[in-house]
């Protein structure tokens, strides 16, 4: 019916590799994270991997479908980033940690950031990276919450300092390896351990509110010959969407991948980079962030400088790579909220996750996705955090016309 | 097929989860007024138009999907048979 946008999906895709390719001149790991990020973004507009839905349908429709799939990803990342660090620090109880893992604070910090972040993320329909790849699907609300996100960083970063003076300076960095003897196999136990909890506890919880999702029947394909069984697996891939354990899977690997060519995956670095640049260029620059250079994580890394960072590859790869699979399973639409208060929920849940995803150093990424199988307690304790703001923001929107 | 309601519902340009949420509104409040409402919806929101089906199952609705363009669904929700308001 409309195979314009499998040209454009082809031509955004020899684009974007010939864009790894010149990145790649620059800098021989850009490339890579560049495709990474593509994948990232493929891998979540596929599977429709939505923070924002794992944690607000629990709330909202009783549903762990999404958060199921989550847990799959977290067990293959904890897997992949469990070798990874114990390469780099064979001892961990000596007290040093692995540079590039995203060990972040654990405190007031993270309970006020995650509980922001979970409201603002119900508020707007979709997390950083969720806004990202609906952007890239013709969602204009999107585009409106990732402004609001900008801003709330902006904001975030002017008054990062107080946070740290008063609030973050003093909470422990807890990164469970070298706690109480674990080592790595103990801490990796303990987080899997913690996952397979949580699979049962949404499980229970699922069972509780009645919801149950049985097989509907989709279109059975016709799979005998060389090419019907070519057709049925590019349909499986590149035209219905993907279960969410696919997905979850899929993303943990590409996260384990990103973390062996430089870092684990996050998406707020790179915003925070775009809004500290917009802030020097209206002459508001914040000041110089106290503590962070010896955090790391999302905002450790907004000081790169030069366009075509590390972040900048894995961030705005995503887009391209959300589109491409938007264009060929022909979800691309541009989609404009008929109703002004969309844009008012947009804009203000993008602050409020701008400024939480600032203040806990990671949005549902970088200090959730990429923070557990780091091993460290922030993760978790985000998590909870997320998961508070959430089940108010549900309460929110179902009063909301 | 005396006087079916139809409650009709174009739900497009919003995302998820207002369809799904507007849609399941519709069919608790189509419970309250009389038997054999049926409820269409119009949307272009992938996630929410696989969800629906599941959520109308377990109000007891039945639901049948059609594509009617690219990322456009029209899906009419009917309440299953021996279902009494």
């Amino acid at each position: 019916m409309m195979p314009s946008q499998y040209v454009v999906a082809v031509l955004v895709l020899i684009g974007s590799v010939v864009m790894a390719y010149l990145m790649s001149k620059t800098d021989p790991v850009l490339g890579p994270l560049w495709l990474l990020g593509m994948g990232a973004g493929f891998t979540l507009q596929r599977s429709r991997f939505c923070f924002a839905s794992a944690f607000r349908d629990l709330f909202l429709f009783g549903s762990a479908r999404t958060m199921k799939g989550i847990l799959v990803g977290l067990s293959v990342a904890t897997a992949g980033f469990t070798l990874l660090m114990f390469s780099e620090i064979p001892f961990p109880q000596f007290g040093a940690t692995p540079v590039e893992a995203h060990i972040l604070p654990v405190g007031i910090s993270t309970v006020v950031g995650g509980s922001m972040f979970g409201l603002g993320m119900v508020l707007s329909g979709g997390c950083v990276s969720g806004s990202l790849y609906r952007m890239a699907e013709g969602y204009v609300g999107s585009w409106v919450s990732i402004a609001g996100v900008v801003i709330g960083l902006g904001i975030m970063s002017q008054t990062w300092n107080w946070w740290w003076d008063n609030v973050i300076s003093n909470e422990p960095r807890i990164w469970l390896p070298g706690e109480l003897g674990l080592g790595y196999a103990g801490a990796a136990a303990l987080t899997i351990a913690g996952l397979v909890g949580a699979f049962f506890l949404v499980t229970w919880w699922e069972a509780r509110s009645g919801l149950s999702m049985p097989d509907l029947g989709g279109e059975d394909e016709p799979d005998e010959t060389f090419s019907e069984k070519l057709s049925a697996i590019w349909k499986r891939v590149f035209v219905r969407g993907w279960s969410a354990p696919m997905g979850g899977a899929v993303l943990g690997g590409i996260g384990v991948l990103m973390y062996m060519a430089h870092m684990p995956f996050g998406v707020t670095g790179e915003l925070m980079r775009f809004s500290s640049l917009g802030m020097e260029t209206l002459n508001v620059a914040p000041p110089e962030p106290l503590g962070l250079s010896n955090i790391g994580g999302c905002a450790g890394r907004s000081t790169e400088s030069g366009l075509f960072g590390h972040t900048f590859a894995i961030t705005v790869g995503l887009l391209p790579g959300a589109f491409i699979g938007a264009l060929f399973a022909r979800e691309f639409k541009i989609r404009i909220p008929k109703s002004p208060t969309r844009y008012f929920q947009a804009l203000g849940g993008g602050v409020l996750m701008g400024y939480g995803s600032g203040l806990a150093i990671g949005c549902t990424i970088g200090a959730f996705f990429s923070s557990i199988p780091s091993l460290s307690v922030s993760g978790w304790l985000f998590a909870v955090a997320i998961a508070g703001g959430a089940a108010v923001g549900v309460q929110v929107i179902k009063r909301i016309p | 097929m005396t006087d079916l309601k139809r409650l009709e519902m174009d739900l497009r340009g919003e995302a998820c989860p207002v369809p799904t949420v507007k849609t399941i509104d519709a069919i608790k409040q189509s419970g309250r007024n009389e038997a054999g409402e049926t409820v269409v919806v119009q949307l272009d929101d992938a996630v929410c138009a696989s969800d629906i089906p599941y959520q109308a199952g377990t109000l007891g609705h039945s639901s049948k999907t059609t594509k009617t363009g690219d990322s456009e669904w029209e899906i009419i929700l009917t309440p299953n048979a021996g279902r009494k308001s």
